[in-house]
């Protein structure tokens, strides 16, 4: 039943690029809030906020600032799907 | 639902809120630069962090055709800004002013044993800090108000005893609205997110672990459940209420198709879940109408078979409830602005209920200022899918509330007559009009202020005035103040028009006049203006002078000074010098004495 790796990277892309447009879906993997324009805490925020509906999970809000990359989301998000 | 116009969504999505609400935050508009959308400020702050709720702010400011100017306090200085004059917020003067209250803010951390004597007099305190930052706002930069109010704290420690104890959270809480909602709040609206919980969910909407992390006023996920509740509050403070609930018949009010399974075979009353649910959405169909909500039919039906429906034993609403009734085989789009015509309110004011979902959806996209409603599935929901529009959501009702329903069936009765009359004076002769003009007594000046404040169409400078300023003009006797009631044979108005006017040197200068819409175009404007002429001449003033203000509305009025023989004098000011007068205008109203 667990997602595949590329069915949660294609769901976490659209969350980002509605959060954060601007980047290519090539790019996004690799978008870091150093290298993201308009990334700050409150943006974070709302990747969880989207990232929880989108994949019907609950991420903890205490990792809101520790979590500075796309790979550090992907990394949440698949350890509460899979 | 994601096809369609976010303005035609009920519950905006996720998405919406936190990408396109993030953008208007931050000062863009993705909409262009259409002349449609009002501007207006909107100032955010409060005991929380109000980022995000801002976020689901501008959609909510959006789907009510507004483009708004977002600003916020910084978190914890939210009192600061409200008590120095120096502060930006009274630069910026907002239009609205959002205020956040999370519980922690407003209750006394005193010991259980405290009396209730004790606890009464601290909330005392607290609502008087409220209400004197409500003033003050309010004198101030003259904003409109929307204050949020929090849940409970989602313990309950030991049940019951802990809700009926004095000093408890809970009780300090309730109290505390109570006190507010009582007391004279100059238009504030209140968004009580304690009832927000019960409907949503606490645990799910008010989750501690945002307010840890984030300060959070409410969860992000729970923001598209908001909107709709902000939006009621928005239209409260705007005056732009929703005033009808215009209803389907066949698979709305009752189960089945009239026209074709007779009026036995329809769904309606008791015997199974079906009939018992469609009873239960037309009792509360009749319960909005008892709190003065209008009530209209629009349906494809003919008409006559239709209405057989309502005489089944069974049925709760009547088609005597209905204000207007619109059962033809035309378009829906064209019954509801035929209803909206002869109700005499704005389509803006109708939420259209219906069952089809292509009915709905052309009527999203012909009529998107008609909040429309897709009933879908189980009858047994249907309450459900109308409440959680928040459509109708009033601060408090007058007793004028309570009587409108009635007022506009009257209303639309002396329409039909008018059908039938010949011409327009026999028609105005036949409803036998009797009006009265005088200075408001003590009970009505709750009305005089309401008019002033709810009017939109027949109000020449829209002024609003709040209720000391009345009482300013009518201390002093140089001024006229005019509560005006009309009655006919169809029954009682009430008190349905206001006119102030200001004495200066030889001059009576008026500075509002309203008048509502159901009585407009009957000589009534006659009446009264043949009234203040009447005054006038007594105390030997020389001239009246009027004055007109566009609104998006009040078009109706524009020429009204011209129509009493008014001469122009100016861009917006018309006067009539007394000396010119010869004759009363003509009226068929007929003056009544106390």
């Amino acid at each position: 039943m667990a997602m595949t790796p590329e069915r949660i990277r294609k769901r976490l892309v659209r969350v980002f690029n509605t959060i954060l447009p601007g980047k290519s879906a090539e790019e996004i993997p690799e978008a870091t809030m150093d290298n993201t324009e308009a990334w700050d805490s409150l943006a974070t925020l709302s990747l969880f906020t989207l990232a929880e509906e989108e994949f019907g999970i609950k991420l903890g809000l205490d990792l809101i600032g520790q979590t500075k990359s796309f790979a550090a989301l992907e990394k949440l998000v698949t350890e509460k799907v899979g | 639902m994601s096809d369609l116009p976010l303005s035609a969504k009920i519950i905006p999505g996720l998405g919406d809120i936190l990408s396109t609400g993030t953008r208007i935050v931050a000062g863009a508009w993705p909409f262009g630069e259409a002349d449609s959308f009002r501007e207006l400020k909107v100032h955010i702050m409060g005991t929380t962090t109000t980022d995000m709720l801002a976020r689901a702010i501008a959609i909510g400011c959006v789907q009510e055709n507004i483009r708004p100017h977002i600003s916020q306090s910084l978190y914890g200085s939210f009192m600061q800004d409200v008590l120095n004059p120096a502060s930006e917020f009274y630069s910026i003067k907002p239009d609205i002013a959002v205020i956040v209250s999370d519980w922690r803010s407003l209750v006394a951390d005193i010991p259980a044993s405290t009396s209730e004597e004790d606890v009464s007099a601290i909330i005392d305190k607290k609502a008087n800090e409220i209400l004197s930052m409500w003033r003050r706002i309010s004198q101030n930069c003259g904003a409109k108000i929307i204050h949020h109010f929090p849940p409970p704290p989602q313990f309950r420690l030991t049940g019951v005893a802990e809700q009926y104890l004095p000093a408890s959270y809970t009780n300090q809480l309730q109290l505390l609205l109570r006190r507010l909602w009582s007391a004279e709040t100059f238009g504030v609206q209140i968004i009580d997110f304690g009832q927000f919980a019960l409907e949503y969910g606490n645990a799910a909407a008010f989750a501690p672990r945002s307010w840890y992390s984030a300060k959070l006023p409410i969860e992000n996920s729970a923001l598209p459940a908001y909107v709709p509740l902000f939006r009621s509050a928005l239209r409260g403070a705007l005056n732009t209420a929703k005033k009808a609930l215009v209803l389907d018949l066949d698979n709305t009010l009752w189960g089945g198709v009239i026209g074709d399974d007779g009026v036995d075979g329809i769904k309606i009353g008791s015997g199974d879940a079906v009939s018992e649910a469609y009873a239960a959405f037309q009792s509360y169909v009749k319960l909005l109408a008892d709190r003065g909500i209008i009530l209209a039919v629009c349906s494809k039906n003919n008409p006559d078979i239709a209405k057989t429906g309502f005489d089944k034993p069974g049925s709760i609403l009547k088609v005597s409830d209905f204000a207007a009734f619109e059962a033809s085989w035309g378009d829906k789009a064209s019954g509801l602005r035929k209803i909206a015509k002869q109700l005499n309110i704005g389509l803006d004011a109708l939420v259209f209920v219906d069952d089809n979902p292509a009915e709905c959806t052309l009527v999203q996209q012909e009529l998107p200022q008609i909040g429309t409603v897709h009933l879908d599935g189980d009858p047994a929901d249907f309450i459900a899918q109308v409440e959680q529009g928040y459509w109708f959501q009033f601060q408090k009702y007058s007793r004028d509330d309570f009587a409108r329903t009635q007022a506009y069936a009257m209303r639309a009765a002396a329409l039909a007559e008018q059908g039938d009359a010949s011409d327009l004076p026999s028609y105005l002769r036949s409803l036998e009009m009797l009006g009265q003009a005088v200075r408001p007594s003590e009970g009505q000046i709750e009305r005089v202020v309401q008019l002033g404040q709810k009017t939109n169409q027949f109000n020449l400078l829209t002024q609003r005035f709040d209720e000391q300023t009345v009482r300013g003009f009518m201390a002093d006797d140089g001024n006229v103040v005019l509560a005006c009631s009309l009655k006919d044979k169809f029954g009682d108005h009430g008190l349905v028009s206001v006119l102030i006017a200001q004495k200066q040197n030889d001059d009576l200068d008026i500075v509002e006049w309203t008048m509502s819409c159901r009585v407009f175009s009957r000589t009534f404007e006659q009446f009264i203006m043949n009234e203040l002429i009447r005054i006038a001449q007594e105390r030997n003033i020389r001239r009246i002078v009027g004055r007109f203000k566009a609104t998006a509305k009040n078009s109706v009025v524009a020429d009204l000074y011209e129509r009493l023989g008014f001469v122009r004098e100016g861009d917006d000011v018309w006067v009539l010098n007394l000396a010119d007068v010869t004759a009363p205008l003509e009226t068929y109203v007929t003056a009544v004495s106390e």
